[in-house]
């Protein structure tokens, strides 16, 4: 990938290679300044191992994360790219009819033989073009009649032998070029992938038809697939043919569906000179209403926004992890300096400068910065390839994977995972090295201050004020993130100026968390009736993420009691194990600066993975709901080079299926969107948006609804009569809305857009649109009464309603617009309860297969995309499951220091009486705590927010009632809480194992 | 049986002097293992005990075949230089530590043959500890501190509660019940160590330099405290200390060097040969 949020990644790496130099300059300038110092701070490192080894493992996770999402980015962008490279080969550019919108009269469909002609005369021996490659291809059906296999869309390809060694020639299984000039008639090359779902080899006789003729066809040979026969990422059976045999076959004897243009250099040096060629060929071109389309730089490009899709999805959802590695990082340095506080105290004592603490922290700190970012950056690869896997596994053969990583994004990674690390560090060190001297000699806690510094209030007035002006800036700029953030920080600051003048900790800040917790649960209407609508994105998930959680701690370690209270309550009934349960808890209790960071770091990512699990499950089940069919069963495509005729008599006559089970057909007519021009009234330009023609059964037996609709209908029922009665009403699917299909695709340039109508409005006024054929320039106006619920799956067997069902009109208007040449015909069929619809399906297949119907059970296939979504949010689950590592690690760099802490007090604990069980008991105990309340916070927290995302659609207007993955959340909680029972297992053995005498010797 | 029965039954079991302290029941005893039989009705009993430390490189002797006996209701203090044995002895004797050699009895029980779950049991319910540093849990109040021996033998929480907050007032700690050891004096916080060492009622309170952490005056307060609670509930006192002045309170001074016992206390003095040239002591009682 090139790019992240749209800053260059070489620009992003060779910033941070400058911040790494700074940082590595830093420690070098302390090891010469004060070597002592310094070495110091490195001799900690090898002391401990195995508090060492535990330090790097969670230093490294934060690094992880980053290498993982960009090596999953990456793999993503390659393989999509190759399979780019792959599929198109030597072919850079695609001339073909212009396709613009704006034109009436154009789009023959058709490029006059002469074009290729006049092309090879103007740019013979150009510097940027190798040559012109001419194409002519039509889908048919085809059989295997050895095999009994069959295929309703086959490619027929012509290929000019002569030209074809321009773009790498006709290749078999093992690379060797083959001559398409030598096939004889009645022969023809099969690609791979018709060979495979064809199960044909060389020899066999494919039956297919063409016009509703038979025509045969021999194997010859089985050929690599090539751009005759696909679309990039999208394989199609395919048969080539000599160029002029199909001139033959197909009536067009003078002219080409396509021209390729293959680039001087190779099959990926090419599309470098892609600019230079368009900009050659398009002056020719453009007076003959042709353009050449950059089809290899476009489809590279789309393959890279994938891959930064992906990446800033997953560096998104690993922002929490992230969160929770720096709190680790700050917990583990926090412990280490109370490990060290006598050594710190008498250094101190002795003269040692506050900034020699820093240094020496720094020093041992970057010593595992180094060593953790480097292991992070590696082992992130291998989450990435877990990733991979897991993706192939879910999306099969679809996109084949291939696990790649760009050096540069393990730069960014590792250095990003450095600087991160030692910002953290620094900020710890700086944090724990002030130190009351005394205090820190004898080991004891540091004196209560009833009263914040004076640093305190001047930080309170900078965040008040800064908060304030954010803030207002949020509000002027309605963008959500200033405006909550500044919010925050005003309390915050508040907080800070209230301690200041000695209103007692615990007050302000239960006070806070109560506010913060209130602020961001109740329902976001009451937000919008206070400030009006503010604008946020995927952001705003992570900042309520981190605001909820950062509530929800304050409030329970400041109230700490009340919690020791209950929890000493519910070990009452475990007998001689109850003191283990006080002492278990009222340990964190006391702590609560280690305690709130485990905390937090449990309960933000509990609280992602309660989120997305309760969304996507959510949106799941309103996507893929029976409703979502609108109350067909099975879909059907026919092929416009083989009319079925009356496709319900075909059918009845095949015998296989018995349309008397119907209790519905309805009949869409479509147009693809290149053919269509179609703009709101009084806009200046025309757009493209695909288009169908609704007969009447279709829109009587519709159940499809509506998650807009035009004033004055009451129902969505209402909206289907009203179509159904005035063929000058339509309808359109919710892709139309602006910021809907995202991602640069589906709201290109050409697309249309229904704009003024929002996805969370509930009503519009009915909008009137110019809806024009873009070849024959016949228009008609219609008016827009209802936008399409985003869940309705309007499928067609064909894919053409993949990005949204279209504009749908009554028949009657759109056959007054669209030639039926450029109409598609797709059937819809509804059935009795109880009828097999997989079986009406194959009935359907088989018996059309000569006129290459395509046939689609609309249940399976919406089955098989929640498969696949499902696969998708596991996965994604699992990746934020990464971050539980932080909060379970924490927990064992807590329950190790623990031993070590309270070796004295273990010792006496053993020698009141209590038994190894019961301080076995206690470590687990606390650490099950921490866990346990992490948890509840995560999961509650969580469940809030889901409940007004939903509630308020700003998730999106689709679901409407929020559906609770309660097995998914008992799965993490459980995982969670196994995890940091396994964690504190050793730790609480150690703690057991002491020997008494010596405890009580220790010091 | 409540602890104020319990320490009725021992006020008759014992005489106390006129001074106050629980004196030795029995006369002046003979050299080596012999002795025990001059103590009428001991409550610890040691036998040629001996402990090394292994440190991995070298052993380290710190018990050499230690004999003698403390009587129930005796308060007896064990002093010695540094590195003399005493902390160890009284570990071994409380069995927080075991023994490599020798036996120890305490109250009939052969405290080595328990096991580690017995032993526990065995503390919880006879025993009371009062350790220099306090040992108090930071994280609790001072009632909890001292109700928690009870709690781990099993008393309710509300009993455990009621006769915690009793043994404070007993060391005049009631007030303070609520705080935790941080917000307390050293003195307090003993204190509030003696009332957790006594709560459980033991027959045996083991205290190691007591005093060490405390001014002279609260170090003077803590000791007649702990010569009252003596005297007043006949429980038996093992201290060990530095401290002359808090030896001398007690009433009787077992005196130790290089793990050796070179006076018990009882009349009974090692043999001057026995500490030759080579810095080696032979026991006061030996097997020989």
């Amino acid at each position: 990938m090139n790019k992240l949020f749209g800053i260059p990644m070489t620009n992003i790496m060779v910033a941070l290679l400058i911040v790494l130099a700074l940082v590595l300059a830093i420690t070098v300038y302390i090891a010469l300044r004060n070597p002592v110092i310094f070495r110091l701070g490195i001799r900690n490192v090898p002391r401990r191992k195995a508090q060492t080894g535990l330090i790097v493992v969670g230093l490294m996770l934060s690094t992880l994360i980053m290498s993982a999402a960009f090596a999953t980015g990456d793999t993503i962008n390659y393989s999509i790219g190759d399979l780019v490279y792959k599929s198109l080969g030597r072919v850079d550019e695609v001339i073909r009819p212009k396709a613009d919108p704006n034109t009436v009269g154009q789009g023959t469909d058709k490029i006059p033989a002469a074009v290729l002609t006049d092309l090879e005369t103007r740019f013979k021996g150009d510097p940027d073009i190798t040559g012109f490659v001419p194409s002519l291809g039509k889908v048919v059906p085809a059989l295997n009649a050895r095999t009994s296999q069959s295929e309703p869309i086959v490619s027929l390809a012509g290929v000019d032998a002569k030209r074809v060694a321009a773009i790498g020639g006709v290749l078999d299984a093992n690379g060797n070029t083959l001559d398409i000039g030598t096939l004889k008639p009645g022969e023809a090359y099969l690609n791979a992938t018709g060979a495979d779902k064809l199960q044909a080899k060389v020899g066999d006789t494919l039956q297919s038809f063409y016009n509703n003729q038979p025509i045969s066809f021999t194997v010859a040979a089985i050929v690599q697939d090539s751009i005759f026969n696909l679309n990039p990422g999208n394989a199609n059976p395919g048969l080539l043919i000599p160029l002029d045999r199909a001139q033959t076959l197909f009536n067009r004897p003078s002219d080409y569906d396509a021209i390729f243009v293959a680039n001087t250099g190779t099959v990926r040096s090419g599309v470098n000179r892609t600019d230079a060629v368009v900009g050659k060929l398009d002056p020719v071109l453009a007076p003959q209403n042709l353009e050449s389309v950059k089809i290899k730089q476009d489809s590279v490009k789309q393959a890279e926004l994938f891959g930064n899709i992906f990446t800033t999805f997953f560096l998104v959802l690993g922002l929490f992890a992230i969160a929770a590695g720096v709190l680790l990082i700050f917990l583990i340095f926090t412990m280490l300096a109370a490990e060290r506080k006598s050594e710190m105290g008498m250094a101190r004592a002795v003269g040692t400068q506050r900034r020699h603490l820093v240094q020496m922290f720094i020093a041992e700190g970057t010593a595992y910065d180094l060593i953790a970012a480097a292991v992070g950056a590696i082992l992130g690869v291998g989450v990435a390839l877990g990733i991979v896997f897991a993706m192939k596994a879910i999306i099969g053969n679809e996109l084949p994977l291939s696990p790649y990583v760009q050096p540069r994004s393990l730069i960014i990674a590792y250095c990003l995972g450095v600087v991160l690390t030692f910002g953290t560090i620094a900020f710890s060190s700086w944090r724990v090295s002030n130190l009351n001297i005394v205090a820190a000699i004898r080991d004891t806690a540091e004196p209560v201050r009833r009263k914040a510094g004076r640093k305190s209030l001047i930080w309170g007035i900078v965040m008040v004020v800064g908060g304030g002006l954010l803030a207002l800036s949020g509000l002027s700029g309605k963008q959500a993130a200033p405006f909550y953030g500044g919010a925050m920080l005003i309390v915050f600051g508040l907080a800070l100026i209230l301690r200041r003048f000695g209103v007692p900790e615990r007050g302000v800040f239960t006070a806070v968390g109560l506010f913060v917790l209130v602020w961001w649960c109740v329902p976001f209407s009451v937000h919008d009736k206070l400030w009006g609508k503010l604008n946020g994105g995927i952001e705003m998930f992570f900042f309520s993420g981190i605001a909820l959680v950062t509530g929800a701690v304050l409030l329970m370690v400041f109230n700490a009691d009340t919690t020791l209270r209950f929890v000493t309550w519910l070990g009452k009934p475990f007998g001689r194990y109850a003191p283990a349960f006080k002492t278990g808890v009222a340990y964190p209790m006391a702590n609560r600066g280690r305690t709130g960071m485990t905390l937090a770091m449990f309960g933000l990512i509990i609280f992602a993975l309660v989120v997305m699990s309760v969304l996507n499950t959510t949106f799941g089940k309103a996507f893929t709901s029976d409703a979502t069919l609108g109350g067909w069963d099975v879909a059907a495509a026919t092929n416009s080079n083989n009319p079925v005729g009356d496709f319900k008599a075909a059918v009845q006559q095949g015998g296989a299926v018995n349309t008397n089970d119907w209790t519905a057909l309805g009949v869409n007519h479509i147009v693809y969107a290149q053919n269509t021009q179609v703009r709101l009234v009084g806009a200046p330009d025309f757009r493209q948006y695909t288009t169908r023609g609704l007969d009447s059964a279709f829109i009587d037996h519709s159940t499809y609804t509506f998650q807009t609709r035009a004033t004055g209908y009451a129902s969505d029922r209402a909206i289907w009569d009203a179509l159904k009665r005035d063929p000058t009403l339509a309808v359109i699917d919710a892709s139309a809305l602006p910021q809907q299909g995202g991602f640069g695709g589906a709201n290109s340039d050409k697309r249309f857009q229904l704009t003024g109508v929002k996805d969370s409005d509930k009503t519009m006024q009915p909008t009137a649109v110019d809806v024009r054929d873009s070849r024959t320039g016949k228009a008609q106006q219609v008016t827009i009464i209802g936008v399409l619920d985003q869940t309705m799956n309007i499928s067609d067997g064909l894919g053409i309603g993949n990005s949204g069902a279209g504009l749908l009109m009554n028949d009657r208007t759109f056959q007054q617009i669209f030639p039926t040449d450029r109409q598609i015909t797709a059937y819809f069929i509804a059935v009795k309860q109880g009828v097999d619809t997989k079986a009406v399906k194959f009935g359907i297949k088989a018996t059309l297969v000569r006129n290459g119907v395509q046939a689609i059970d609309l249940r399976d296939e919406l089955q098989k995309g929640q498969q696949q979504s499902q696969g998708f949010l596991y996965l994604l689950q699992g990746f934020l499951g990464i971050g539980l590592f932080v909060g379970i690690a924490a927990l064992g760099v807590i329950a190790l220091r623990s031993v070590v802490e309270r070796r004295q007090q273990i010792g006496m604990l053993r020698a009141l009486g209590y038994q190894r069980g019961m301080v076995s008991a206690t470590f687990l105990i606390e650490s099950l705590f921490i866990a346990v309340s992490g948890v509840i916070v995560g999961v509650a927290t969580g469940m809030v927010l889901s409940r007004n995302l939903i509630a308020s659609g700003n998730a999106g207007a689709q679901a409407k009632v929020m559906i609770v993955p309660y097995g998914q959340i008992a799965l993490f909680v459980v995982i969670a809480l196994v995890a940091a029972f396994i964690m504190t297992v050793i730790p609480a053995r150690r703690a057991s194992r002491v020997p008494i005498a010596e405890a009580l010797r220790y010091e | 049986m409540k602890m104020e029965e319990r320490l009725n039954r021992m006020e008759h079991a014992t005489v106390p002097p006129a001074d106050g302290h629980a004196a030795p029941i029995a006369a002046p005893i003979p050299q080596g293992d012999e002795q025990h039989s001059s103590i009428v009705n001991p409550i610890i009993e040691a036998h040629a005990v001996v402990k090394v430390f292994d440190t991995g490189k070298v052993k380290v002797p710190a018990l050499r075949g230690v004999s003698f006996a403390v009587g129930r209701g005796e308060m007896v203090a064990i002093m010695g230089p540094s590195g003399s044995g005493k902390t160890t002895l009284l570990n071994c004797l409380a069995g927080l530590e075991a023994i490599d050699a020798g036996q120890i009895i305490v109250d009939r029980t052969d405290i080595a043959t328990l096991n580690d779950k017995t032993k526990t049991a065995y503390r919880a319910r006879h025993m009371g500890f009062v350790f220099q540093f306090y040992n108090l849990l930071p994280v609790l109040s001072a009632v909890e501190n001292v109700e928690l021996p009870l709690v781990v033998s099993g008393v309710n929480t509300k009993e455990a509660r009621e006769r915690a907050m009793r043994v404070l007032e007993l060391v005049r700690l009631k007030e303070w019940a609520a705080h935790k050891p941080a917000e307390l004096s050293g003195g307090q916080r003993q204190r509030v160590t003696i009332a957790r060492a006594l709560v459980n009622e033991p027959a045996i309170v083991w205290a190691d330099e007591p005093t060490g952490d405390l001014d002279s005056e609260t170090a003077d307060e803590i000791i007649g405290l702990m010569q009252d609670l003596n005297a007043r509930h006949g429980q038996t006192f093992v201290i060990v200390t530095h401290d002359a002045g808090v030896g001398a309170r007690c009433g009787r001074i077992i005196k130790m060097r290089d793990g050796q016992i070179i006076d018990d206390g009882l009349g009974h003095v090692a043999d001057p040969r026995s500490f030759s040239g080579d810095g080696q002591a032979r026991p006061v009682a030996s097997n020989e």
